[in-house]
């Protein structure tokens, strides 16, 4: 899997460990519009399905834009009130002669109702509930009525719904696509939750290679495909057991559902979707009054041609077009900024490394926790004979007293990086500022007394804005506790393999004579 | 002497706030207590022409505002004192000519600058008579003074050493008034609080020596936030005034002898406080009533006096005056000045920060933030206004490693709850929440036992909690167990 994807260079590196998972989307929009010199509020976040997400306003003088994730305010309550309802959808959509699933919201749960209501319809066929989220409560490929009545009864009963819509199975796969305006941006397929055999590894240690891949994804970050009932259930359906090992190229699905956040795969699909399909897609959107972008989903059929739009989300993430695990990322964020800020077009503050981003630590530590209400970001730093240099030093002098007389300096020339302590009493900065402060710095740093071995080197790297100081000597300590873990394992090894020995037939048969050795010593 | 916070504050609440931040955070943290939304600034200058003076100004500028009404600070001064009242204020020759205008009384003096002929200068000052002062215009903190001047020979090696110690270009000499050095902070027409400052001493005990006895002095300092920073430092300023008294800091003094280390009777320089607020006399508060009133535009101000019997003199007029002195003095009772600054500011909230005695919130951060530069402005999350109510609950069962941390925080955010959870090294979790309502904290027992989809409680134990809350819900990390 190593490099069949392409990511935007400008979050290369530029993205905090605190903004990976859902947070990626808000951001790379954000981080879009400060990179052209927009101003950004962070607010009070708010829950959505258990995740924490701050809402955010950017602005500049004459405009201003609130985000909540990835909508604007801009989109109307009456959008994302027909968006959330997948019967409204299907209306408005059916109403442009857009292609929708035939079927319906079921106004009773009575069965002859639901006979009557159900009969225009071919089977397979598809439950759902109206206002689900998440791919919870979808059931596909039901193919007669018992199943059809048994699995409304399931939704019903067991998750608790009571507005369910019966629909058409539309044969094909499943895309997203992220439209703003008159333009599909992005588009991604996703393929359910799987592995591909190798012919020598277990499912179990096929799943476990492709999380220790997938965790380190930023749109995917942290999100572990967890062995669980379901994936259990649809191994049993397949004939398979954790312990089976697939034949080299064998696709085995884990999930019937698709969701990215469920362990499904993105991969761009931006270049397959025919024009008359995108086409559509722009029409679906603009068919909900007031709704100028959404992330709509589409099965589509590349052998048939056909094609079913399902659903339009008002609040998509837009982390699956921007970290694809095939295929190219697409500059939605991008898009998002030209659109509401036209104005800013091209207009990026540095177009020269390095490349500046900010922290969001801030939202992780102070909003989510309620201890601030509002956080402004300082603007992108404007200047124009940028230089940035990488510094190493030594020095015997205490900690703090270093740190401050860093720490001033960058201050009071306007520098942005970070100073490291690599062990005690050894440092190593990285600085961005105009290029004759940054000479005058390594000046001041070589006739100070209290510092020692002053030695530069160019740096292209991303630097944070601000300055942080990172002790890297504390990992001192957690390298010697690594050690000393692997150490420890060795010793476990060493004991089970002594053991195993022990047990074994040729040491038991030679126990006579180990007893008639020991007595000898005796 | 006093140890320890007055009841409305904690060593916590302060932790890692020192100095001139620390009266930056007593006047936020009142407003702010009393619903009054809080926000700080790393460049004031984009919101408000606020004067910004002094070293290390990041962190200080804040503004408080309800509804329509916004004011701004830069630590104690809010904008109801005029940047011109500031620049008066900040040069104690400008100061001294408005208060002679007006007959307040003040010590005889003239001021002089680097250029002019030592000779003449000390012509002048022999006119004025000993014992004399010598101080910088534009100085602060007590830098740069010298007092106690007694003869030609030490008077001309003052100005030497003060030319050649210091950048300031101006000085003032003045006559040395004998008397109690007090610090007055007046609001409008009021004395709000006073404090007696002695210069920096030791007490013997007949078996240390001096040396000895301010390391002992200078430990007993640290305790208190106010003296925290502001230890008895040995430098040439005290040798010279232990050699001018012939002593040296081998010297044992008997058993009860207080030794004065130093000339001026200044905090930063080690001095003593003690609230005198109530045994002020009424024609010393009224002249320091009037020296305030007698800038333009000032309002409210820090004022040094030397009060001799009935009579008091100005010194000093402070527009950026420290509160933290009469908030932690030494010994006597704490003043909370900066309720008094407030109820000058937004009067409509008087008396609503009474009860709130518990909530703060962390400054230190907020401050790295801002130092850091990683922030433009920033927004404190509302305080809940009024007595604080708070519930320790520790919950067993399989509570570890089911998520049931992040959702006590959600649920305890979306109630309106402020506290914090944390894993106990025995397995079980510890949640502290507070509000002003009553109810929502006690009827989070049962949101605990509740729990997520993958925890099962067995048991809830409740303790009540009265120590400082800050605000805010957050998982804190567990604690090691060695």
């Amino acid at each position: 899997m190593d490099n069949e994807y392409k990511w935007l260079p400008e979050l290369e590196g530029t993205v905090p460990k605190e903004a990976y998972g859902y947070a990626i989307s808000n951001y790379a929009i954000a981080y879009e519009a400060w990179r052209r010199g927009l101003n950004i509020t962070f607010e009070k976040v708010y829950h959505n399905r258990g995740m924490f997400i701050p809402k955010y306003t950017i602005y500049s003088k004459n405009n201003k834009v609130q985000f909540s994730h990835t909508r604007p305010h801009l989109v109307s309550k009456q959008a994302i009130k027909i968006c959330v309802n997948k019967q409204l959808t299907r209306e408005a959509l059916d109403k442009e002669n857009i292609p929708v699933p035939k079927g319906m919201l079921l106004k009773s749960l009575d069965e002859t109702y639901i006979k009557k209501a159900t009969s225009g319809l071919n089977f397979p066929l598809v439950v759902k509930p109206l206002n689900g989220r998440g791919g919870r409560g979808v059931i596909t490929g039901i193919d007669d009525f018992v199943e059809l009545k048994e699995n409304i009864q399931y939704l019903k009963n067991e998750l608790n719904f009571d507005q369910i819509i019966v629909e058409e199975y539309i044969q094909g796969e499943d895309y997203r696509a992220f439209v703003i305006g008159d333009k599909v941006v992005g588009a991604f397929r996703r393929l359910p939750p799987h592995v591909i055999g190798d012919g020598k590894n277990s499912i179990k240690k096929l799943m476990k290679s492709k999380n220790d891949i997938r965790v380190k994804i930023p749109g995917t970050y942290n999100m572990r495909v967890i062995i669980n009932k379901e994936i259990k259930r649809e191994l049993r359906k397949q004939n398979y057991t954790l312990n089976s090992v697939p034949s080299r190229g064998q696709f085995v699905r884990l999930k019937t559902k698709n969701n990215v956040s469920s362990g499904g795969d993105p991969i761009d699909a931006t270049d397959e979707l025919p024009e008359e399909i995108k086409n559509n897609l722009v029409k679906a959107v603009k068919a909900i009054p007031g709704l100028i972008q959404g992330g709509v989903d589409v099965i589509y059929d590349k052998k048939t041609g056909r094609y079913a739009i399902l659903e339009i989300n008002t609040k998509p993430s837009i982390r699956n077009h921007l970290y694809p695990i095939k295929g190219n990322a697409h500059e939605i964020p991008k898009a998002i900024i030209d659109y509401y800020f036209p104005e800013t077009k091209g207009n990026y503050l540095s177009k020269t490394t390095p490349k500046y981003y900010f922290d969001y630590l801030f939202v992780t530590k102070y909003i989510r926790n309620n201890r601030l209400e509002k956080f402004t970001l300082p603007p992108h730093p404007y200047e124009p004979n940028l230089d940035s240099k990488l510094i190493s030093f030594k020095s015997n002098k205490e900690l703090t007293r270093v740190k401050q007389l860093i720490r001033s300096t960058f201050h009071k020339l306007k520098f942005n990086g970070e100073m490291n302590l690599i062990r005690s009493g050894e440092y190593e900065l990285i600085v961005a500022g105009n290029y004759q402060d940054i000479d005058f710095f390594i000046d001041k740093l070589r006739s100070n007394r209290l510092l020692s071995e002053v030695q530069f080197y160019n740096y292209a790297g991303p630097v944070r804005i601000g300055f942080t100081f990172n002790n890297k000597s504390m990992s001192d300590p957690l390298r010697l506790i690594e050690e000393n873990e692997n150490l420890n394992k060795k010793v476990k090894q060493l004991e089970k393999e002594l053991n195993q020995l022990k047990n074994s037939k040729s040491w038991k048969i030679t126990s006579p004579l180990r007893k008639l050795k020991r007595k000898r010593e005796k | 002497m006093n140890k320890g916070y007055p009841y409305w504050l904690s060593k916590q609440m302060l932790s890692g706030v020192r100095r001139f931040d620390i009266d930056a955070f007593l006047v936020a943290l009142e407003g702010w207590r009393r619903g009054l939304s809080l926000k700080f600034y790393y460049d004031p200058s984009t919101v408000t022409d606020l004067k910004i003076i002094g070293y290390n100004q990041i962190g200080k500028a804040f503004s408080l505002s309800s509804g329509d009404k916004t004011h701004y600070f830069y630590r104690t001064r809010g904008d109801k004192v005029s940047n011109e009242a500031t620049d008066i204020g900040t040069d104690k020759a400008r100061a001294k000519e408005y208060l002679m205008k007006a007959n307040v009384p003040t010590p005889g003096g003239f001021t002089f600058n680097k250029s002019m002929d030592i000779d003449s200068v000390v012509n002048k000052a022999l006119k004025l008579g000993f014992p004399l002062v010598l101080k910088p215009t534009l100085g602060s903190l007590g830098k740069g003074v010298v007092t106690d001047i007694n003869t030609e020979k030490y008077l001309r090696e003052s100005i030497s050493y003060c030319y050649s110690e210091f950048d300031y270009e101006e000085f003032i000499i003045e006559r040395h008034v004998e008397g109690e050095d007090v610090r007055v902070y007046v609001i409008k027409d009021e004395v709000v609080g006073a404090i007696k400052r002695t210069s920096a001493n030791v007490t013997g005990d007949g078996k240390l020596t001096l040396d000895e006895l301010i390391d002992h002095k200078n430990e007993q300092r640290r305790l208190n936030p106010q003296t925290s920073t502001r230890l008895i430092k040995k430098d040439t300023g005290l040798t010279n005034f232990l050699t001018r008294h012939n002593l040296t800091l081998d010297y044992i003094p008997e058993k009860g002898k207080t030794v004065y280390l130093k000339g001026q009777s200044n905090i930063s320089s080690g001095g003593d406080s003690v609230d005198t607020t109530d045994e002020l006399s009424h024609d010393v508060k009224k002249t320091a009533i009037q020296a305030v009133k007698e800038i333009p535009g000032l309002n409210h101000a820090g004022v040094d006096l030397i009060v001799n019997n009935e009579n008091a003199y100005i010194i000093e007029i402070n527009s950026t005056a420290g509160i933290s002195l009469h908030t932690f003095p030494v010994h006597g009772k704490p003043r909370n000045i900066a309720k008094d600054i407030i109820d000058y500011y937004f009067p409509e909230t008087k008396g609503k920060g009474d009860n709130s005695t518990k909530i703060y919130f962390d400054y230190k951060n907020i401050l790295e933030l801002l130092r850091s530069n990683s922030v433009k402005q920033l927004e404190v999350s509302d305080a809940p206004v009024g007595e604080l109510y708070a519930k320790r609950y520790v919950i067993s069962g399989k509570v570890q490693k089911v998520g049931y941390r992040r959702w006590i925080r959600k649920q305890a955010i979306e109630n309106g709850l402020h506290g914090y959870t944390r894993n106990l090294n025995n397995g079980k979790v510890v949640v502290v929440v507070a509000a002003v309502e009553k109810d929502k904290v006690n009827n989070f027992k049962r949101t605990c036992y509740e729990g997520p989809e993958r925890a099962e409680v067995t048991n809830v134990k409740e303790y009540l909690w009265d120590k400082q809350i800050r605000v805010g819900f957050e998982i804190r990390k567990q604690k090691k167990k060695f």
